[in-house]
């Protein structure tokens, strides 16, 4: 079944992150107007991007890079298509000494790198992912680390919207993942992202961040969001404040609803305003997990166990 | 008498009516707050606050209260009453809106960071042709292994039943810590 959506709503780094944690095999189809761009993976691994081409053969990939003449490749298919019928073009230009087999590799994932990364630069356009499909036959797939295409990705990102949605208020602290140094073996940073990555440390925000490594906010914002994005940090946790006047009519609603006039600003926001900057934020827990549950939350439970035993049999019982 | 109260919250059409509406032993009340004027309706959006509530009768002296409540962030002030006597909550997803899963997002960590407490998340809408699995739900939300992510249809009770039982298990396992 296909996965289809629009990355307004759910952004290519997102969506990496989807395949890569899924271990998904399959062609990931991006489309706007007069733009189409196809990604394939290999049990989480891209392999494969090309960007409004109608033409997937090596030969074509390497002629638009400057690797070879087009005479070359006219020949090489030539004696693809007559005398060495099964042998890959790929293999018989590097037997006619017109390229070698790293030259082919390091073309085919620049081309990857860069159909991808571009991709980055898309605020929206829709996606449909079709599991098992395979790239085009003649393609030379190159398996590489979607942790390091986000990393890259993201750092062409040069809008706060997008980052906003991880991060909404310069009060967020972050914490590493469970296993961050294995996560973190493929990954490459640059001087700038290592001083930003040797200051998390599960306590200090992003504002002390950016004091500390006298980087901008918004670049400490960036960066920390690939981080999050590429799953190398998580966010810990953000305070959330509830004003004692918002606390005083929502009490006043309840008992007497009609009586309570709406607040200015209290609304929904409007289509496309990012997200308060003093709106919440703070991991998503696990009962129990490392953040634990909240003292009261805890306490009700061990009261309420017998309570809750006599709910489960009703429930079964329904 | 115990009464003790769940909640289900999720993003807008994710179902949280039809949830309680499908186990409810009582006809599901719903509320919503009406524009009284010209001015108020023309700013309906913001003055309208919709509740389902609904109850299940587990013994004379216990009685269990579903109430479903609007995630968005003007709804914030409704969790400091929810909260009350709240053992856990079901968070609905509509999983063929890929568009609502920021929303879900954040409704979950508001609620994380205002008071964690144990909940599972619902992938509603699994009988519809283009729904996102479960397990593509739990990635799309990044959320660890320990929460629950369940295939749901909120018309069917079973899986309703499923659902409740599932939050209930994970409260107990939280007790038992």
């Amino acid at each position: 079944m296909a996965l289809v959506g629009n990355l307004r709503d759910f952004g290519l780094s997102d969506f990496l992150y989807l395949v890569d944690r899924g271990y998904k095999t399959g062609m990931l189809v991006l489309q706007r107007p007069g733009d189409q761009a196809r990604l394939f993976f290999q049990n989480g691994k891209l392999v494969y991007a090309i960007q409004n081409a109608t033409e997937d053969r090596l030969g074509d990939l390497l002629l638009r890079a400057g690797k070879i003449t087009a005479e070359q490749r006219d020949y090489a298919v030539h004696l693809q298509q007559t005398v060495a019928t099964n042998k890959p073009l790929g293999l018989i230009l590097v037997e006619l000494g017109y390229i070698t087999r790293e030259g082919i590799i390091r073309a085919v994932r620049s081309q990857i790198e860069e159909t991808v990364y571009r991709l980055f630069s898309w605020t929206e356009g829709d996606f449909r992912f079709e599991p098992d499909v395979k790239p085009p036959r003649e393609s030379v797939t190159i398996p590489l680390s979607i942790e390091n295409v986000i990393m890259e990705g993201v750092r062409r990102i040069d809008e706060w919207s997008r980052i906003r949605d991880r991060i909404p208020t310069l009060d967020v602290i972050v914490k590493f993942a469970d296993q961050p140094t294995e996560r973190a073996k493929g990954v490459n940073l640059t001087p700038d992202e290592w001083r930003v990555f040797a200051r998390i440390n599960g306590a200090d925000n992003i504002a002390a961040i950016a004091r500390l490594t006298s980087l901008s906010e918004f670049d400490v914002c960036r960066i920390i969001y690939g981080f999050i994005q590429a799953g190398l940090v998580e966010v810990a946790r953000a305070q959330v404040l509830i004003a004692p006047e918002v606390q005083a009519r929502a009490r006043a609603l309840v008992e007497e609803p009609d009586a309570v006039a709406p607040v200015p600003g209290d609304g929904v926001p409007a289509e496309g305003t990012p997200p308060s900057p003093t709106g919440p934020s703070g991991p998503r827990l696990a009962p129990g997990g490392a953040n634990g549950i909240s003292p009261e939350a805890r306490g009700a439970v061990q009261v309420r166990r017998g309570v809750i035993f006599r709910i489960i049999e009703r429930i079964r019982r329904i | 008498m115990h009464t003790v109260k769940m909640v289900i919250t999720g993003a807008v059409n994710s179902g949280k009516s039809q949830f309680i509406r499908t186990i409810s032993e009582i006809e599901v009340v719903s509320t919503e707050r009406k524009a009284t004027d010209e001015e108020t309706r023309r700013l309906k959006k913001e003055t309208t606050v919709a509740m389902d509530f609904g109850r299940i009768a587990v013994a004379d002296d216990i009685v269990l209260h579903l109430f479903g409540t609007p995630g968005q962030k003007r709804f914030d002030f409704m969790w400091e009453i929810l909260s009350e006597g709240m053992l856990g909550l079901v968070v609905l997803v509509d999983s063929t809106r890929p568009d609502t899963f920021r929303e879900t997002l954040r409704i979950i960590d508001f609620f994380n960071a205002y008071r964690p407490m144990p909940y599972v998340v619902a992938a509603n809408k699994q009988d519809e042709d283009n729904a996102w699995k479960p397990d593509e739900v739990r990635l799309a939300l990044r959320l660890p292994r320990e929460i629950k992510v369940l295939p749901l249809v909120a018309k069917d009770r079973e899986q309703v039943k499923n659902v409740l039982l599932e939050l209930l298990y994970s409260i107990l396992a939280v007790a038992e810590e």
